[in-house]
């Protein structure tokens, strides 16, 4: 069944049509929100969190991209989740940014062992320096240089323009090149800048 | 180059590893890259920071988020199209249309009856009791087809219907009147647990 055929069931309230879509598209949910928060447990509720408000508001999907329409919903709920911490000064955003425990619970068992600290150094890294971004620049990196998405579908899930894309996404990038450069020795051999 | 030009230059070139300047601004990065060695620097280091990214492993989903009933038991969504006409406040006011109609037939069913027939006795026309009355003897035997009343005109109750069609409609009614507000408390229930 293709993704229209599923979303139109789910629309007549087929709940097995719409875990159909969940499955298609938890992964990038998950690490949209993960990304974004900088915490497994707080990516969890998130992700479980908008496909709950996705599927009691499915009829106000209007067309268009789903996975566009959904991951604005998942950013939306992140944004919710870090205005709530902000307000609550014991839990600060610093709490939230490092969580190597729940980065170990996610062990992929298929991986090598080397393979795996390596993948796990890189990203705890690159996920310190995501940290220090706003949450825009934060979400419009995440989706552009790491989720994959093109500049139209970026400014779907942010509702803004193509213009508000380059700037956000130019402004994110130099911060993370900036702090890739200032921690080349920290970085693993491949991932390290070659100069002459 | 001031940090201002240096955020334009940024801009252009971030957009420009992605191929996302117009065709009137792709070439003119492309030559700035080639003239200016801070550019062109520039454009190899955001070149570097996008390669890094890409290169940052999807996380493993930790469990499936699929839905399960009880879990949406609490957030079933409305549904879509007509169907969302069925909603408990909506239905309380179909319900109270339908008491009113219900009332109204009632009423106008007692007083039309009352109407027609003042006394307890029921009116029987000659025809039927065979045309005959015991004053009227007729010798020759032929009927004396003398009607008081139109049958039709007798048995017409309120809106001119039968009284088995009116029988029928105040039922009718009756049972709409329950299904509406038994539907409607149902709904209250899901809503309220919601």
């Amino acid at each position: 069944m293709d993704e229209q055929a599923l979303i139109q069931a789910a629309c007549r309230g087929e709940l097995s049509a719409f875990n159909k879509l969940i499955l298609a598209y938890q992964s990038l949910a998950f690490n949209l929100a993960y990304r974004i928060l900088g915490n497994g447990d707080a990516a969890e509720d998130a992700t479980q969190d908008a496909f709950i408000k996705a599927y009691r508001n499915l009829n106000q999907y209007r067309g268009g991209s789903f996975k566009a329409w959904l991951l604005r919903i998942v950013t939306n709920v992140c944004y919710d989740q870090l205005r709530h911490i902000q307000r609550r000064p014991t839990n600060s955003l610093d709490d939230m940014a490092m969580d190597p425990e729940h980065a170990g619970r996610l062990v992929d068992h298929a991986e090598q062992p080397g393979a795996y600290a390596l993948r796990q150094e890189l990203g705890t890294m690159i996920q310190q320096g995501i940290a220090l971004l706003p949450p825009d620049q934060r979400t419009v990196l995440v989706l552009s240089d790491i989720e994959g998405l093109s500049y139209e579908e970026i400014a779907q899930v942010m509702d803004t323009s193509l213009g508000t894309v380059k700037s956000r996404l130019s402004r994110a990038r130099a911060k993370m090149r900036d702090f890739l450069l200032e921690r080349q020795e920290l970085l693993p051999r491949q991932y390290r800048l070659e100069t002459d | 180059m001031s940090e201002p030009n240096n955020a334009f230059n940024d801009e252009l070139i971030s957009a420009y590893i992605d191929g996302a300047l117009s065709a009137d601004e792709q070439p003119r990065v492309a030559a700035l890259v080639q003239r200016d060695s801070s550019a062109a620097s520039a454009l190899v280091e955001l070149q570097y920071t996008r390669r890094v990214l890409e290169a940052v492993p999807p996380m493993p989903v930790p469990r499936a988020f699929t839905l399960t009933e009880a879990m949406v038991g609490q957030a079933r969504r409305q549904p879509a199209g007509w169907l969302s006409w069925f909603k408990p406040a909506y239905l309380r006011g179909a319900a109270a249309l339908v008491a009113v109609c219900l009332l109204i037939v009632l009423v106008g069913d007692i007083g039309t009856r009352s109407l027609l027939f003042p006394t307890s006795q029921p009116v029987v026309s000659q025809v039927e009791q065979g045309g005959l009355t015991p004053d009227q003897g007729d010798p020759t035997g032929v009927v004396a087809k003398a009607p008081t009343t139109d049958p039709d005109a007798a048995a017409a109750g309120f809106l001119g219907l039968q009284p088995q069609a009116l029988l029928a409609l105040e039922v009718g009614l009756a049972l709409l009147l329950i299904v509406l507000l038994v539907s409607g408390w149902q709904l209250s229930r899901v809503g309220a647990s919601g």
